[in-house]
């Protein structure tokens, strides 16, 4: 667990939003990266990286790195992410969750 | 420590939801808006042995480096007192991020209790909290409440004044020392170190941006917000234990709730629910107690006691001396007192009793998930179902409402669609009362006239709608002393404010007659009003009492002779135009705080003669088309 976090920074640092994206699609820890708006209803993974978008009240809420994540359910029409994290839950915007990384299973 | 001069309550948004501070404070509790802005708190005097102190219940709040203004003065509130004690009211089945603002609460270097709430609902959902262990490693005392059934509230009243002021720097290496619980493995290795800890986050990553603090907190106690966190999860890890639980049954109602496929379908159930028992419950009292009481005693007893028939004062007083219902007799005493009383009072008492329960149950927060998306198209967010749902009971504490959305964008567009199309308790409770038949239909025209011109306005109105994060807090069942708390503080200020304007309204009505205004005006206006809408000229006085009371407006049509088609008209008129004095007044005190007064006034005003006209009209064409009209 801890060299992809070193590697993940360094890239980070560099990243733009298209380069976050690309990240997204490679391995990273015991799982593969990728973001919370491509988990379906039901997939559950570990916040890799809060993006910049809404972090500080995200953090606030114990929206953060290390936890555990769950997606309860996605609204059509481009509404909500509602995510379980900890013992609360708590609805993301669209944009919040494409800004969000989140290491999976599979 | 010594006696506390100032306690602050400080918590989440949500939490105990002011239970708590309604068992501490005594029974002078005042709301107050914070000077320079819009946001309303709580003050009250907590009754000691040895005197009383101020105690305030500060404005809910995630953290101290605020994003909204609510919690701007959460936090302002917090540096203006540097002596006060801070009660922190955490949710104990949420600890964790409660811990995370209590610890950001210490930084700020106050004397800090911790009350524990909800430690039955925590022990139930399987979370155990060592409390004597929690408040070692805190260093203050730490005290379990559960604030609706007042357990603990005596015990934390009872060591205020043990309220400590420990370093964070020392609360750090307690926890370094103590080491992990039951050898389990260490969720973080940062407080283990004696050295100021380091974030596991490089400042590279973007984590740890100078976003989360501000310069002048920087001080040696103060922590990153990832530091913040590790050490949270180091004392959790101490002190807290997780045990499987099934989940409840409101836990499965909540998640039901806000998933779209089943949470669409209840909302549709529980807003037909409210509706329904809504009109029931008004009507009740209305037609079972009050029609008869005013009809059969009041109005007769007064039209013959009442001395000078025939007088300005009679016609002022008590109206028509031959009319047999209180509707129809249009003097202050007779229908000013019936329709503030008789039907009203019911309506907004049974309105403002299924908010408070809506509300407390935690329901608000799923219809706005469910409502995001369709907000968003009209350049709202869900939060604004907040406003728009009170604004039912009454238009001024729904524009008032309007204040904790974000942009000037939003605000403007939440209150002047508000103000046009949403029809007050007040109004439906007297439309239930004359014309119970299309009331369902009139509102479901006056919603879709909302939708359409927030379309409009939206892409008139520059500005785009923030992503917004919404707590959704477990359902509860609502207690019904915090209901009753809700409800008289909301119907005393109805009573006080609302019922001298519907008496005001009646005689501003009765002497513009007596003057002849009403005349000259309905003659004036007979050309558009038959022309565009289709309704008689003698609709004018309803529409100068629209000014006062939308209530009163509607009564007032009861008593003109119209097609039901021009009923219904009239009513969506009504409806439509001016907002009443008091929410005007409501769009003026708020317009200063979102863009100006002129701006908002004008777009309010721009948007309302369109509504009238296009909305108003459109109904008509309807009605041609229908062949009723």
């Amino acid at each position: 667990m801890t060299d992809h976090h070193t590697s993940q920074s360094d890239e980070s640092a560099a990243g733009t939003g298209r380069r976050k994206r690309k990240r997204c699609r490679r391995r990273c820890g015991d799982g593969v990266c990728k973001r919370l708006v491509d988990l379906d209803a039901g997939e559950t993974g570990t916040v890799e990286r809060v993006g910049r978008r809404g972090r500080r009240r995200l953090r606030s809420m114990g929206v953060r790195r290390g936890k555990e994540i769950k997606v309860c359910s996605k609204h059509p029409f481009g509404g909500p992410v509602v995510v379980d994290v900890g013992q609360s839950t708590v609805s993301l915007s669209r944009a919040h969750a494409r800004d969000l990384e989140v290491a999976t299973e599979g | 420590m010594s006696v506390p001069s100032r306690v602050l309550l400080m918590r989440h948004p949500n939490v105990g939801k002011s239970a708590l501070f309604n068992r501490l404070a005594g029974t002078s509790i005042t709301e107050s808006n914070y000077p320079g802005t819009t946001v309303d708190y709580t003050e009250s005097e907590l009754v000691r042995s040895d005197g009383s102190v101020p105690i305030v219940d500060v404005p809910g709040t995630f953290s101290l480096s605020p994003s909204d203004r609510a919690e701007a003065v959460a936090v302002e509130m917090l540096e203006d007192s540097p002596a006060a004690t801070v009660v922190c009211v955490l949710d104990a089945t949420q600890i964790e991020r409660g811990l995370n603002l209590a610890v950001e609460i210490l930084e700020r270097d106050r004397d800090v209790i911790v009350a524990l709430n909800m430690f039955d609902e925590a022990r139930r959902e399987g979370v155990d909290i060592d409390v004597d262990r929690l408040s070692e490693l805190l260093g203050v005392p730490v005290v379990p409440t559960i604030a609706v059934d007042g357990t603990g509230i005596d015990a934390l009243q009872a060591r205020l004044d043990d309220a400590r002021n420990p370093s964070v720097q020392r609360i750090l290496e307690r926890v370094a020392d103590e080491g992990p619980d039951g050898g389990e493995s260490e969720p973080s290795i940062a407080v283990a170190d004696p050295s100021p800890p380091v974030d596991e986050r490089t400042p590279a990553d973007g984590e740890t941006g100078g976003d989360d603090r501000t310069p002048d907190e920087d001080g040696e106690n103060a922590l990153g917000t990832g530091q913040r966190w590790n050490l949270v999860d180091a004392i959790v890890a101490r002190t807290v234990s997780y045990r499987e639980t099934d989940a409840s049954l409101s836990d499965q109602i909540g998640r039901l709730a806000v998933s779209p496929r089943t949470g669409i379908p209840f909302a549709v159930a529980v807003l037909y629910g409210v509706w329904t028992v809504f009109s029931a419950v008004a009507g009740f009292f209305t037609d079972g107690y009050f029609v008869p009481l005013f009809d059969d005693y009041w109005l007769p007893w007064l039209q013959s006691a009442f001395p000078m028939e025939g007088s300005w004062l009679y016609f002022l007083v008590v109206g028509d001396p031959t009319a047999t219902n209180s509707f129809e007799a249009f003097g202050v005493l007779t229908s000013g007192l019936f329709v503030a009383i008789g039907v009203v009072l019911p309506a907004i008492l049974t309105l403002y009793a299924i908010l408070a329960v809506l509300e407390d149950s935690g329901y608000m927060a799923r219809l706005a998930v469910l409502l995001d998306a369709a907000f968003r198209r009209i350049g709202l967010d869900g939060f604004a179902i907040v406003p728009m749902v009170l604004s039912f009971g009454c238009n001024v504490p729904g524009v008032a409402a309007t204040r904790s959305l974000e942009t000037e964008k939003q605000r403007f567009l939440t209150m002047t669609l508000l103000s046009v199309f949403i029809p007050c308790g007040a109004q439906l409770g007297v439309m239930l009362s004359l014309i119970p038949q299309y009331t369902g239909y009139i509102l479901l025209y006056l919603l879709a006239g909302f939708f359409v011109f927030g379309a409009v306005l939206n892409r008139l109105v520059p500005g785009s709608a923030p992503d917004i994060v919404i707590d959704i807090p477990p359902m509860r069942q609502p207690r019904v002393a915090n209901v009753t708390t809700k409800l008289s503080v909301r119907v005393r200020g109805f009573v006080t404010t609302a019922i001298p304007f519907v008496l005001l309204g009646v005689a501003v009505v009765n002497v513009l007659y007596l003057g002849g205004a009403v005349e000259w005006l309905a003659n004036t206006f007979r050309p558009v009003l038959s022309g565009w809408f289709g309704v008689p000229g003698e609709t004018v006085p309803a529409l100068i009492a629209g000014f006062m009371r939308k209530d009163l407006a509607v009564a007032q049509l009861s008593a003109v002779s119209m097609t039901p088609f021009q009923t219904i008209t009239s009513v969506v008129m009504v409806s439509l135009y001016f907002p009443c004095v008091a929410t005007f007044a409501m769009l003026i005190k708020e317009g200063r705080e979102s863009g100006g007064v002129l701006k908002v006034l004008g777009g309010a005003l721009a948007t309302l003669l369109a509504a009238l006209f296009v909305w108003g009209g459109l109904l008509r064409l309807i009605g041609i088309a229908l062949g009723v009209a």
